[in-house]
């Protein structure tokens, strides 16, 4: 793919976010007027920001996987690691939701401020797309639900008996305009958790691990998963909202989440060959699908 | 494409190096004896020996230099801050007192870092590299700073320092005692991390290890130059070398004492396997146990054969730290889709 300018390519810069411990974010090099958009990546039950992702990392650059809409969006790795396997996912989806409010549509004025130079200033975004592996889909979910909750007019308006409805929707802001992109969410919840979930999540057992006869699933219907998934249904089905219809791909082989979608998501019918729980959301040159997932998400049930 | 970046990005890209280069993490590992080094006023021979006690602080040091002063001179920055007189006296010292430590391409680095002139270690491919080039450096930076988390870290040193609890084999750990290394190790200071070498917590940091080393095979794809056929040189091959060299402080598997260490504490870690496996017989699938061994195996020898060596150095055998004897092709990774009907299948 190459739709980039015809002039050099911009690339991203690096910068720590200010006062989130190990999330990073890759700054568009691109003219300030130009960056619309910010991708805010999550990653799911004892991962990294930084290893989850890779090689997004690079890809995002270069010219044979990664098109303009990569070259002008700035892109935020969030970093939860540790909380991911000692709190529960309602802490961590409200961390979730405090971090993607402090960088959007307004991110901190420091990320920007460096070396004596301000290379934005007074900065804000359009448009948002939030990408999540595994668990990270989840908090995804569950900060979507979050920011409904907390938007008065859209509850307003839901609650408006349907005749007396306005005609127009709202206008969405904040997380609520939001596009969503999963790899192998744990909709349906996680198989495992504890030790074995972090030893499953590794890439080197991820990639050995096979189905046994045996069919009974350690898979919990926690709390946090069946609610998320109605709360979600009931705002989908009250409003039509880029932000409630996730658009979900599976990998090929995967025993530690069940491929459940909810209502109204869009997923793609095939899984790329080869894959895994671990593999299916980390791009190589040779496997650059998940760059063109999180720009195009599914069309016509196609990746 | 070549790469056009602006002065004003330029500055603003080092100092955000800079800044995460001496975050809380940095500080932890390495910034309180450098502290120390730097103020300490001795001879120089009491110098170079209490350097010597802390070559790992001197080699964080380095490793600080080398992204620095390679960054500058691809183009990532326009130039790396000067080298003052006591970082470059701590330098001077370390490549004068690690021989048969550190690995030697590292040691030379250091020489030619506190000398200011690293031109030779940067291949001319890389000279105003292009845009996807300081993307892939800058991916491996930002990878590279996974090797400071404690828990990392605590293994890092449990495999170089001088003696260590994984000299002799260490007794099988509980997964409950590696949850709760891990759950703790965001409350203890570095210094105890350090300072109390416990099996359990070496298996968490060898957990971190082993999903660091699969994080840099997907940045540097190994399988093409572990095969017969040559091919060209390109930037990203060029940078996985000079990245692989600079880190090969970190986890040198040209060190035989190394390679043993790490045969100890992946034994613990392939039992721990083995063993939540086995308490879960109910599960709807199974572990193919030397199908991950191969996986480690080949990431190992990734890991050590994209750096440098010098001719004749001894290239201890790696296999016994996946439990296994033979390596095994890597898996083909061109890209398609499942068929419909397999996908169903799985």
């Amino acid at each position: 793919m190459s739709t980039g300018s015809p002039t050099a390519r911009r690339g991203h810069v690096f910068a720590s976010v200010p006062g989130w411990k190990r999330s990073f974010a890759l700054l568009s090099e691109a003219a300030a007027d130009e960056v619309t958009r910010a991708v805010v990546f999550v990653h799911g039950y004892s991962g990294k920001a930084r290893s989850t992702w890779t090689d997004f990392l690079s890809l995002v650059d270069d010219d044979r996987i990664a098109g303009l809409w990569w070259e002008t969006s700035d892109l935020f790795f969030y970093d939860y690691f540790w909380r991911s396997m000692f709190r529960r996912v309602g802490e961590n989806a409200l961390d979730l939701f405090h971090f993607v409010h402090d960088v959007f549509p307004k991110p901190p004025q420091a990320l920007f401020d460096g070396g004596g130079t301000s290379i934005r200033r007074d900065f804000s975004y359009r448009e948002l797309t939030l990408v999540g592996h595994s668990e990270g889909g989840v908090l995804i979910r569950k900060i979507i639900l979050h920011a409904a909750d907390r938007n008065a007019p859209l509850v307003a308006w839901r609650r408006t008996p349907e005749a007396s409805r306005p005609a127009v929707l709202p206008k969405p802001d904040g997380i609520l305009v939001a596009n969503v992109r999963l790899f192998a969410p744990a909709l349906g919840g996680e198989a495992l958790a504890g030790m074995m979930g972090v030893i499953a999540s590794l890439p080197i057992i991820s990639s050995a691990l096979h189905a046994s006869a045996a069919k009974l699933d350690l898979a919990p219907g926690a709390t946090a998963i069946t609610s998320a998934r109605r709360y979600t249904d009931e705002w989908s089905k009250a409003v039509d909202l880029e932000c409630f219809k996730a658009h979900i791909v599976w990998a090929a082989h995967d025993f530690v989440v069940d491929p459940e979608k909810y209502l109204d998501d869009l997923q793609c019918t095939r899984s790329p060959k080869g894959t895994d729980h671990a593999s299916v959301c980390k791009p190589t040159r040779q496997y650059p699908f998940p760059v063109t997932f999180v720009e195009r998400g599914v069309e016509y049930d196609k990746c | 494409m070549t790469s056009v970046r602006q002065p004003e990005w330029q500055r603003f890209a080092r100092a955000k190096f800079i800044e995460e280069m001496s975050n809380e993490d940095a500080y932890r590992e390495s910034g309180r004896s450098l502290d120390v080094l730097r103020k300490v006023e001795l001879d120089s021979e009491s110098f170079l020996r209490l350097v010597q006690s802390l070559l790992p602080t001197a080699a964080a040091l380095v490793e600080q230099r080398g992204w620095l002063e390679i960054g500058a001179s691809i183009g990532y920055f326009h130039t790396a801050p000067p080298l003052d007189e006591a970082d470059r006296r701590i330098i001077f010292a370390a490549s004068e007192s690690s021989e048969g430590l550190w690995h030697p391409w590292f040691r030379r680095f250091a020489r030619s870092a506190a000398g200011g002139d690293i031109s030779a270690y940067v291949p001319e491919t890389l000279r105003s590299a292009s845009t996807a080039a300081l993307g892939i450096f800058q991916a491996a930076f930002i990878l590279a700073a996974e090797f400071r988390d404690p828990l990392l870290v605590a293994l890092q040193r449990a495999l170089h320092d001088g003696t260590s609890v994984l000299d002799k084999p260490v007794e099988p750990v509980s997964a409950a005692a590696v949850f709760e290394a891990m759950e703790t190790s965001v409350d203890m200071s570095w210094q105890e991390l350090r300072s109390q070498q416990k099996s359990p917590r070496l298996v968490a940091g060898f957990l971190q290890l082993a999903g660091l080393l699969a994080a840099f095979d997907a940045l540097f794809p190994f399988d093409n130059i572990i095969s017969d056929s040559p091919r060209p040189a390109t930037a990203r091959d060029a940078i996985s070398k000079m990245m692989a060299n600079l880190l090969m402080w970190r986890l040198n598997l040209w060190s035989e004492v190394v390679v043993r260490r790490l045969e100890v504490i992946s034994a613990a870690f392939w039992e721990l396997c083995g063993r939540e496996f086995a308490r879960y017989p109910e599960l709807s699938f199974r572990w193919a146990p030397q199908e991950a061994r191969a996986e480690l195996d080949r990431l190992l020898h990734a890991w050590r054969e994209r750096s440098d060596v010098d001719p004749g150095s001894p290239r201890p055998d790696l296999s016994g730290i996946a439990g296994r004897k033979r390596r095994t092709p890597a898996p083909n990774r061109e890209f398609s889709f499942e068929d419909e009907d397999a996908n169903a299948e799985s």
